[in-house]
């Protein structure tokens, strides 16, 4: 079994929000996509990028529980927060009819989100 | 804009083709070779783009010894390229001489192991505290459960793969995109060799697949940034 080459190995991110905004709105504008297709695509390129914000808000909090920089309320306090967010985020996934896998972001060099 | 793609040992005739079919040439500084092409604006990163840097340096590898550079922003001009090689002008003689004529091989493991994005669930105790905590512990217990199992992957391939490093100039172990990978640096001119026995030695193990050859990144870690272009 053989690798491919290594685009990932050259530090080049795969992610394109940007030309993946514009090719969503060009589809609206000709008519290729449906409005609520537009939509749904809009949806899920906006809970994407809070869930990278999220993943990295979290893995940052995490650390700092380890350096022992947070104090017990403040522990509760975050964790109380990225929780709802996660409930909140699941809600407007199932909204949208979005899964995970919708969501699951190429980060190049990085691996995928998940 | 000049786009970077190696450092070679001599200059490079006239004839390779870089990205967008652009002419490849060398400026040279301190008797390192920076295999370059010109272009109107900085190279955008993508996909294709990665893939012509990559096989512009393998191409141009088959004519001069090369240390490879990865893929970059470009540089302003040939005298701001200058003013970075000069700066670190021994680091970069003394990785030419440890990887130019050189490739890479990359074996990973098959199986890639992806954190559960749920929390693990917590002990009693510390669910009792509270449920903030709860969830921030039950993500770290799967953040730790994630890394147990790369190391466990990580070291099962230098295991599986320790019958190569006799036939490699050097290893180095990593994290890559897909998982741990242990990687291989091989003389151009044993590269075939290696690869009958890294293939013989995979094919019986069916968690792992082998990457390679190509130019070797992973033991080119150049002291000279990728200049952003403003």
């Amino acid at each position: 079994m053989t690798m491919l080459p290594p685009t990932e190995n050259d530090g080049v991110t795969d992610v394109d929000l940007g030309g993946e905004l514009d090719r969503l709105l060009e589809a609206g504008r000709s008519g290729e996509a449906s409005s609520e297709d537009v939509q749904r695509g809009l949806a899920a390129l906006v809970l994407t990028l809070v869930e990278v914000l999220r993943e990295l808000m979290e893995r940052q909090a995490i650390r700092r529980m380890d350096s022992g920089t947070l104090d017990d309320d403040e522990i509760e306090r975050l964790g109380s927060t990225f929780l709802a967010l996660r409930e909140r985020l699941e809600e407007l996934k199932a909204t949208f009819g979005l899964t995970d896998e919708d969501l699951n972001l190429d980060l190049g060099a990085l691996g995928r989100l998940r | 804009m000049i786009h970077l793609y190696a450092l070679g040992c001599a200059p490079l005739g006239a004839g390779s083709r870089g990205i967008d079919a652009s002419p490849v040439t060398t400026i040279a500084t301190g008797g390192i070779h920076a295999v370059v092409s010109h272009h109107d604006e900085a190279v955008r990163p993508s996909t294709e783009a990665a893939l012509q840097h990559v096989a512009t340096i393998e191409a141009v590898a088959e004519r001069i010894d090369v240390a490879p550079v990865r893929f970059g922003r470009g540089h302003v001009d040939a005298a701001a390229l200058r003013t970075k090689l000069d700066a670190s002008l021994p680091e970069l003689r003394d990785l030419l001489g440890r990887v130019a004529g050189h490739v890479e091989f990359v074996v990973r493991s098959s199986g890639v192991p992806v954190e559960d994005p749920r929390p693990t669930e917590v002990g009693p105790r510390i669910a009792a505290m509270g449920a903030g905590r709860a969830y921030l512990e039950g993500r770290r217990a799967s953040a730790l459960a994630a890394a147990d199992e790369r190391r466990r992957i990580q070291d099962r391939l230098v295991e599986s793969t320790g019958p190569l490093d006799e036939h490699a100039v050097a290893t180095h172990d990593t994290i890559g995109p897909h998982g741990p990978e242990r990687c291989f640096l091989v003389r151009r001119d044993a590269a075939r060799s290696f690869t009958s026995r890294a293939r013989l030695l995979v094919g019986t193990d069916g968690s792992m697949v082998i990457g390679g050859p190509w130019p070797p990144f992973s033991f080119a870690p150049l002291p000279v940034p990728a200049e952003v272009a403003r």
